[in-house]
């Protein structure tokens, strides 16, 4: 959702630094290392992220015509994880200790034996579903070096922020007042001046106060 | 103070850009002559969040009507509270965008666009970033302005102006914005 259709919600990154000489195949490159890997039952980790192209979330490869569009470079960010419920799970280990109990003929379980069972529920568990899948689309301006990602979730930003940064090695920066101010073009002095400034107070007419 | 401190710290400029808009609105009835942009009509929507800076109280979530012309609003106001969100509509060359806005984080949410053009897939995209990028490039020229003044000397005028504003019981005119 979000790029080509839908609702229009997102959140506004600054990219900061200029794009590298040899920037098409650095990039392939690195999306490429990067793209989204599929999540077994038996991967410890529980869940998976990266990149798919844009609308075909099922797709490995990355087409230069899917990606770039004149100015601009759109990937999707897909990430898969597994949810079970507390309570499945626990009526689960629940049924398979007393049946290794008695099996077992033992009165409690060992540390060891308890860890290993719960990995066996868990494991058996995410066998028997499949994990949920959410892809949020990114838009890179290239030319105005501002990102577009189709989230406002504050924890979903914050994962895509370290994987954009990793995957293409540019840093980006949150829209927001103080961010916004800087990237606007504010000569230095006004800049140092968004940077010391202090709260007003418009009930009693007071500057650079709390509340 | 590093980039990550200035950054939480001075999001209260963004609630303060708000309100300072609130009061260019209320005094040129919405008619903005904008650096860069030109002419725009700038409306207060059908929904505003006020809350007090720092303060622990309760915030005021208002929907329907016309919210920024309501007592509930100009009590908040009055109690120091300041608007964290709004919903605006912004015309321009007989275009019209409709989208909710975040103080804190300047989030642009649940943007409505003028109608698109094209029905060819490649070239809607095209279209709907070049909108969402004009939308952008209106509020951010009008943050420039508010922060030329906010971060002027001048800034105690516009307080004592605001300040008329809030406690008055008349609809401000232009010559009450000063400039």
């Amino acid at each position: 959702m979000g790029a080509f259709s839908g609702s229009m919600s997102y959140k506004l990154f600054f990219v900061e630094g200029e794009l590298p000489a040899q920037w098409k195949e650095h990039f392939f490159e690195r999306i490429a290392h990067r793209a989204f890997q599929d999540i077994s039952p038996d991967d410890e980790d529980e869940e998976s992220y990266g990149w798919v192209p844009i609308e075909r979330p099922l797709d490995r490869e990355f087409p230069y015509p899917s990606v770039v569009y004149n100015d601009y470079l759109n990937l999707g960010f897909r990430r898969d994880k597994y949810s079970i419920s507390t309570d499945r799970l626990k009526a689960q280990f629940a049924a398979v200790t007393r049946e290794f109990l008695q099996q077992n003929e033992q009165q409690k379980l060992t540390r060891m034996q308890r860890d290993d069972l719960k990995t066996m529920v868990r494991r058996d568990l995410k066998r028997k579903t499949l994990p949920g899948m959410k892809i949020t689309d990114m838009s890179w301006n290239l030319g105005r070096g501002e990102v577009r990602f189709w989230s406002q979730s504050a924890k979903l930003c914050e994962l895509f922020q370290g994987y954009f940064e990793d995957t293409f090695g540019m840093k980006l920066l949150p829209a927001g007042p103080y961010i916004t101010g800087v990237q606007i073009g504010l000569d230095a002095e006004l800049v140092a001046e968004l940077g010391a400034a202090e709260p007003t107070n418009f009930v009693d007419g007071r500057v650079g106060v709390q509340g | 103070m590093d980039l990550i401190d200035l950054i939480n710290s001075r999001r209260f400029l963004g609630s303060e850009f708000l309100t300072w808009l609130w009061f260019r609105v209320d005094c040129y009835d919405g008619l903005l002559d904008v650096d860069d942009i030109g002419r725009i009509e700038l409306i207060f929507d059908d929904q505003m969040t006020l809350d007090a800076y720092l303060a622990e109280t309760q915030r005021n979530d208002l929907r329907g009507g016309a919210p920024a012309y309501s007592p509930e609003a100009i009590t908040a106001l009055r109690q120091g509270k300041r608007p964290i969100k709004a919903k605006l509509r912004v015309i321009r060359e007989g275009r019209e965008w409709a989208f909710s806005f975040k103080a804190e984080t300047f989030d642009l949410a649940t943007i409505k666009l003028p109608a698109l053009l094209t029905d060819e897939a490649d070239e809607q995209f095209w279209e709907r970033m070049y909108l969402v990028e004009e939308l952008e490039s209106i509020v951010h020229a009008l943050y420039a302005e508010f922060l030329k003044v906010r971060l002027a000397e001048d800034w105690t005028k516009f307080v004592g102006a605001m300040q008329a504003w809030i406690e008055g019981d008349n609809d401000p005119t232009p010559d009450d914005f000063p400039g």
